[in-house]
């Protein structure tokens, strides 16, 4: 085993690999620091790259360009006031005060530190936690998967949106455009009309390129008229930016809000865009000055990046060791897995553990990068910010369609993701949520083979659900996040109406 | 603030969608026969869908009784230009493997641009060099680099 874990660790030090995390690292954080780009919409993008690679050399660019897009938000948050991405909305409390009272630079490295110290204690819990995971995962059988699938869908449902209705009703729209094709067990084609092409289903990936991207595009023609006043000053950092005097006392903010940002990436269906505003509330909360919270201080930028990069270990434990994604972007990458015709899941750890130390290697990798990269290069960053929309998002659109064609060359999958964008702009007009339609579909042959195995090993009955430990664990979680939830919106409703 | 007669017309359509969908799950169940087949699952979301769409229907009517008016966006939305790209999109799949990737995405592309730029920014032959050196760029970073298959098309 330790030969494997040797070969793992090796594999990632050739030139290429390295040259690809590097490539990751920095399409990431420029990704990440332009608003009206994602994360994701980077992964799904960069994912047709990967189709011809080893499994090793593809999934390590798409985890430097996690990294370096959950953190290059910070950038455009801290000298535009607008987060690049989701990850970043709470750095604007107090990044872009500090830039605006001369203190950019100061900003901008704590930021950054700050985002590189949360991502490695998280991957370091990340690979001391996962392999335990993946031994007791091993016992689950198809209630336990059943249970921790419907957890998975019913938190992103309830979580991520502020309607449970909404959100429920999203993710039931994924499992339903999963039942397109092969049924599991019995192999019966369902719901095909007659279309060859649909024998397999819809293709996974042109189906989340549509839905985050193209969609994306369609929303920024329709703001065409926005008025955006962007003002982008040249930056360079010396040296970190900041000294020990700075950040004395931050020792207790890094670490909880590194550990909370761990505990909800390991979450199904939350990540970095919650993570981030939860750590900066819980600190502001405990902190001797709350009301120096929002004025400009380093507390507010550390709470915020060291949770939103620690998030980032902790959602690619789920992925990892149970084959579900924590957050949209680790989606994407279980797209990348299956690209390669790996399975994520507890096997994964035993029979392929050089792939598994190869990704924990690589993730420490594009940390360090992301790191240098992002001292090194912040001039050519911001320069990048400058360039306009109505380039960027047709150009998006181009690199969309080769993503989808490129797939199985096949221009079918263009339509695929033509609708799926139209749907997700759609969708982003009534106000719903659109991670949950992502899960429902990657879960929702999950959910159907394993309610259905495991009926078939019970006679019919519901009762194994409940008496298996870890199945009743997750199913009380599933009800207790329900009634939490409703209780949360009847709330707000009541308050709304006063 | 949103539009609730929204919620009450997505309920509606929902409620319909998922009653169709339940119809389609027996016809499955018909033709395959099985005792708890590949129409079993899909039946249990038509319902659960179906609920949750008469919920979003009820609260859409409460809402739109208290009547509640929709925030405007304080800028002109560009439907026009979404419905064309849209159009654009759909032409631009159908051609691509005939005519082929250089060719239609280098029309694709201009005409993007020209749909989100504003008529006072718009510059022809700029928009012309950046289309032409774009598409060029990606299809030999992606044929020649990636060795990802694309339609020649007429070429």
């Amino acid at each position: 085993m330790s030969a494997e874990i040797l070969a793992g660790i090796v594999s990632v030090f050739a030139p290429q690999i390295l040259l690809l995390i590097l490539l990751g690292v920095f399409m990431g954080i420029i990704i990440g620091a332009i608003p009206g780009l994602s994360v994701t919409m980077g992964v799904a993008l960069f994912l047709p790259l990967t189709y011809g690679m080893e499994p090793v050399a593809g999934l390590s660019l798409l985890m430097g360009l996690y990294i370096g897009g959950t953190s290059g938000g910070l950038i455009s948050a801290i000298l535009l006031s607008i987060p690049g991405t989701t990850a970043s909305v709470a750095t604007t409390f107090d990044g872009h005060p500090m830039a605006a009272k001369g203190e950019a630079q100061k900003a901008l490295g704590v930021g950054i530190v700050a985002s590189f110290l949360g991502g490695m204690v998280s991957y370091i819990i990340l690979m001391m936690l996962a392999p335990q995971i993946a031994k007791v995962a091993l016992q689950f059988g198809p209630y336990e998967y059943f249970s921790i699938a419907l957890f998975s869908l019913t938190m992103i449902a309830g979580l991520s949106s502020g309607s449970l209705v909404k959100g429920i009703i999203a993710g039931m729209l994924g499992v339903v455009l999963s039942f397109v094709g092969i049924a599991p067990i019995t192999s019966f084609t369902r719901f095909t009309f007659g279309i060859t092409e649909l024998n397999a289903g819809f293709a996974l990936l042109p189906f989340l390129i549509g839905l985050f991207a193209v969609s994306q595009v369609l929303s920024g023609i329709e703001e065409k008229f926005k008025e955006e006043e962007v003002i982008v000053q040249d930056y360079k950092i010396k040296g970190f930016g900041f000294t020990r005097e700075d950040v004395k006392g931050q020792g207790f903010n890094f670490w909880v809000s590194t550990l909370i940002g761990t505990g909800i990436g390991i979450l199904p269906g939350l990540g970095a865009g919650i993570c981030n505003i939860i750590a900066y509330s819980v600190c502001k909360n405990h902190s001797k000055y709350p009301e120096k919270f929002g004025t400009g201080i380093v507390d507010g930028i550390i709470a915020s990046e060291s949770s939103n990069n620690a998030s980032t270990g902790g959602a690619l434990v789920p992925l990892l060791t149970l084959g579900l994604p924590g957050d949209n972007t680790t989606a994407l990458i279980l797209a990348g897995f299956m690209i390669h015709g790996i399975t994520p899941g507890p096997l994964l750890f035993r029979s392929q553990t050089t792939l598994v130390y190869g990704i924990f290697t690589a993730l420490i990798i594009a940390n360090i990068m992301m790191l240098i990269v992002e001292f090194g290069g912040i001039r050519i960053f911001t320069k990048i910010l400058n360039v306009p929309k109505n380039l960027l998002l047709p150009i998006v659109m181009i690199f969309c369609v080769v993503g989808a064609y490129g797939n199985n060359n096949r221009v079918f999958d263009v339509f695929v993701m033509i609708a799926a964008g139209l749907i997700g702009y759609g969708l982003k007009k009534l106000q719903f949520p659109q991670a949950p339609i992502i899960l429902g579909f990657i879960l929702g042959s999950t959910l159907e083979t394993n309610l259905r195995r495991g009926l078939q090993k019970s006679q019919g009955s519901f009762l194994p659900f409940v008496t298996s430990p870890i199945s009743l664990f997750f199913l009380v979680i599933t009800v207790v996040v329900l009634v939490l939830t409703i209780r949360g919106e009847i709330k707000n409703r009541k308050t709304a109406k006063e | 603030m949103m539009s609730k007669w929204k919620d009450l017309t997505v309920g509606i359509c929902g409620m319909v969608f998922a009653a169709v969908l339940y119809g389609l799950s027996v016809a499955v169940g018909q033709k395959e026969n099985q005792v708890m087949g590949a129409d079993f699952f899909p039946k249990i979301a038509a319902v659960v869908l179906f609920v949750m769409f008469l919920i979003l229907a009820v609260r859409g009517y409460q809402e739109m009784s208290a009547g509640h008016e929709e925030k405007a966006p304080g800028y002109p939305a560009n439907y026009v230009g979404v419905v064309l790209t849209f159009i654009g999109m759909i032409l631009y799949a159908m051609f691509l493997s005939k005519v082929g990737f250089i060719i239609t995405s280098m029309i694709f592309l201009y005409f993007a641009i020209f749909m989100m730029t504003k008529k006072e920014e718009w510059k022809p032959v700029k928009s012309l060099i950046i289309t032409v050196i774009t598409v060029l760029a990606i299809y030999f970073i992606f044929t020649g680099i990636f060795g990802i298959r694309l339609p020649k098309g007429l070429l």
